[in-house]
């Protein structure tokens, strides 16, 4: 299984406790949605709103149930609950 | 057309938007002005930021507006704004316009991109309240996520669900577990598997003899408390982890399959059958019979067969017309009294009396002389 080098944006609580508003990060191309997200929480330290967290990939939501096949410089959104409008 | 635009520090002008929406087919545009409060749960906002994933956003919005045009599809064109970083008190930050030849496709529409935008479209404001230098960033009640478990206290309205006194009354049988709700759901879980094992075992224990291995320890098992009718033991598999072999199975009979049952249910059933609402009847009607018979001088021969008694007397009745045809005379114009005198029977019936009276007449003209016998054979 190979090994893929994503970018990772920030937004809103989870660039607070981040820190950051992008940053990469280094995972296997084939991966479940949960797991990934995991992963970036302990990463990023944003354990305590783990649960509250959804992902985009390019720009569209991803269904954390299910396996990604992440490319080279995918782009991966952590998006915290959305309060638009 | 599709107006798609998020504003960095720029106020939203409403006017410019209706000249966007204007069209000269179309009878109606339905604008939505969302626009920031000043106050939040009894807190004073005194500023509200918000912020977006620019180009996810702007993606989402035209997403927006293709699935409206699918459902309306007479929407000419539709404006969406949503203001970014910091907006003031009372001004618009999001303005969503539809227009369309009638009224109701555009304020549906409308409607449905306004719900569609807040659950959707990646954007977050920050409400920072008077005292409270640390702002908190919002959750739209749209948003799919997170599901409802990891919501946050205050997203609930507690109004909803308005807790009674009566708690108070059955406190004995209420307790309070201050855990989180993972750790709530957990113990519940663990709970539910506790007693699931708990319910199996027991099934065992009915399904198996303990006879051999705990009655030798001076454990007593009711064999009764049982309700399984075939107890087995099961003995462990040498060379095996799991496999059970089946040692013996002592199958307890049931009343199904006792050796008389039908006979017996069928007593039972014909018991039964003999406390119905006839049972009364029948019996007076046998005693009835009964004195008839005896008057008739009969004696039944089997006396619960009713048909045979019934043809008895039917015969004896028969032997008495044949041998007195006046008795079955008499029975009718005695039964049918009031008819004869209309009818004025042309028919001379005489009684045993007359009968009497006329053969003593006959006996007394015969030795008297032939005079009288002539008068009562004219009569006859």
């Amino acid at each position: 299984m190979s090994v893929v080098r994503i970018g990772i944006l920030f937004f809103a609580k989870t660039r607070e406790l981040a820190g950051i508003s992008r940053g990469t990060f280094t995972v296997n191309s084939v991966v479940i949605g949960s797991d990934l997200l995991n992963q970036l929480s302990q990463f990023f330290g944003l354990n305590s709103v783990r649960d509250s967290l959804m992902l985009a990939l390019n720009e569209r939501y991803i269904n954390l149930n299910e396996e990604l096949s992440l490319c080279e410089g995918d782009e991966i959104a952590i998006i915290p609950p959305i309060s638009g409008g | 057309m599709d107006y798609l635009k998020l504003l960095n520090n720029e106020k939203i002008n409403i006017l410019d938007i209706q000249s966007l929406l204007s069209n000269e087919s179309c009878g109606a545009s339905a604008i939505f002005v969302g626009t920031t409060r000043d106050t939040f749960e009894d807190k004073k906002v005194i500023l509200l930021e918000y912020e977006a994933y620019d180009s996810m956003a702007l993606n989402e919005m035209a997403n927006i507006c293709s699935e409206i045009r699918l459902r309306w599809p007479s929407l000419k064109n539709i404006v969406i704004y949503h203001r970014l970083g910091a907006v003031p008190i009372c001004e618009a930050s999001v303005v969503i316009a539809c227009s369309a030849p009638h009224r109701q496709e555009a304020l549906d529409s409308v409607g449905y991109a306004v719900n569609q935008l807040k659950s959707r479209v990646p954007i977050w404001k920050k409400e920072i309240y008077e005292n409270e230098p640390i702002g908190t960033w919002k959750i739209n009640k749209e948003c799919p996520w997170p599901t409802n478990k990891h919501r946050p206290a205050s997203w609930y309205n507690f109004n909803y669900c308005k807790f009674t006194n009566n708690l108070k009354t059955n406190s004995e049988k209420i307790v309070q577990i201050g855990v989180t709700d993972s750790e709530f759901k957990k113990r519940v879980e663990s709970f539910v598997k506790r007693k699931r094992v708990e319910i199996n075992t027991n099934n065992i224990m009915d399904f198996k003899e303990l006879h051999n291995n705990l009655m030798d320890k001076g454990v007593s098992y009711a064999l009764d408390a049982s309700c399984a009718r075939a107890q087995t033991v099961l003995l462990k598999q040498q060379n095996s982890k799991c496999l059970l072999k089946v040692h013996r199975v002592k199958n307890r009979i049931g009343p199904q399959l006792q050796m008389n049952y039908l006979l017996e249910m069928h007593k039972l059933i014909k018991k039964q059958d003999q406390i119905s609402d006839h049972t009364k009847n029948q019996i007076n009607l046998k005693s009835r019979l009964q004195i008839i018979e005896s008057y008739m001088g009969l004696i039944a021969s089997d006396r619960d067969n009713l048909l045979l008694r019934l043809k008895n007397i039917e015969n004896q009745i028969l032997f008495y017309e044949s041998s007195s045809p006046e008795y079955k005379h008499f029975c009718n114009n005695f039964l049918d009294h009031k008819s004869r005198l209309i009818a004025n029977s042309t028919k001379k019936t005489c009684q045993a009396t007359e009968l009497g009276e006329f053969i003593q007449a006959i006996k007394l003209s015969l030795s008297t002389g032939s005079s009288a016998a002539t008068k009562s054979q004219s009569s006859e």
